[in-house]
């Protein structure tokens, strides 16, 4: 009995790390259509004002994305 | 399925917050950086930001009182809403005009810019829809030391000439779009252009 726990765990922690890998490669993919829709709204590279790419906003999004990702697997690893 | 669309939303819900304030703070600095009329959504911004993050305090207390959102999906959105209402407008109207003035303001700097021309070197404006070409700089009067002969043109399209002008000279010209050019500054080597463009059509 003991020794089956850790199998049932390990099933359990594939299964979530599973869901968040989905859940990021939607969010990801959803990002990636933001994107576009900037590009076709002020042209590709375009920066607001001249001065700071308007791409950054994806960018950022993208970033927050993986940290989310990221600290779902530590809290997964940790529990 | 239920669960994967739920944690969607959770992700969901990150990535909107912060694009909204990405792009808040990309617009207070590109307008702090470029200075002029990008000041105004600048400032727009830097008042939405604060407006926000003053909202934003009251979260916890409103997470104590409710903590049945907790487990809800779009739960900041759900505690935000628990703000009073007159707030939430606030917050909401400054979100829009903030974004529209950007969007306004961009689209007007996009259409503007000043290039220099001198004797064999071209000044190009907007991926080569406007091109002049300086022919002569000539001595001007007392007020004006120096006067340009330039031409002016598009790719395909007719060209315009501009005959001994000096600085505040303003015309406008039809090409691959509608152009209104003024010159700026002329001295005994360029001559400087203000170039704005009216009607931004693909031929």
């Amino acid at each position: 009995m003991d020794e089956e726990q850790p199998q049932i765990g390990v099933w359990v922690r594939i299964k979530s790390i599973g869901e968040h890998t989905l859940v990021l490669l939607l969010i990801l993919l959803s990002i990636w259509l933001v994107r576009r829709a900037l590009e076709a709204l002020f042209g590709g590279n375009a920066k607001l004002f001249k001065a700071v790419p308007i791409e950054y906003i994806t960018d950022f999004a993208d970033c927050l994305a993986l940290m989310k990702y990221l600290w779902a697997l530590i809290k997964e690893f940790r529990r | 399925m239920k669960a994967i669309v739920k944690l969607y939303l959770n992700y969901l819900e990150l990535i909107l917050i912060g694009m909204l304030v990405a792009a808040l703070a990309i617009t207070l600095v590109a307008g702090l950086l470029a200075g002029g009329i990008a000041l105004l959504p600048a400032l727009l911004a830097n008042t939405t930001i604060i407006a926000i993050g003053l909202i934003t305090l009251g979260r916890r207390k409103a997470l104590g009182e409710h903590p049945e959102i907790k487990t809800k999906p779009f739960k900041e959105f759900r505690l935000f809403m628990l703000v009073r209402k007159s707030k939430i407008i606030l917050v909401a109207v400054l979100v829009l005009v903030t974004l529209g003035t950007t969007y306004s303001t961009n689209r007007l700097l996009m259409n503007q810019a000043i290039a220099s021309s001198g004797m064999g070197v071209s000044a190009t404006f907007f991926n080569n829809a406007l091109i002049i070409n300086v022919l002569e700089i000539s001595p001007g009067d007392k007020g004006n030391p120096y006067q340009v002969t330039a031409v002016l043109y598009s790719n395909g399209y007719p060209v315009a000439n501009i005959e001994n002008q000096s600085v505040g000279y303003e015309t406008t010209y039809i090409g691959r779009d509608r152009f209104i050019v003024r010159i700026v500054e002329v001295t005994n080597i360029y001559a400087k252009f203000f170039v704005e463009r009216i009607a931004d059509g693909k031929d």
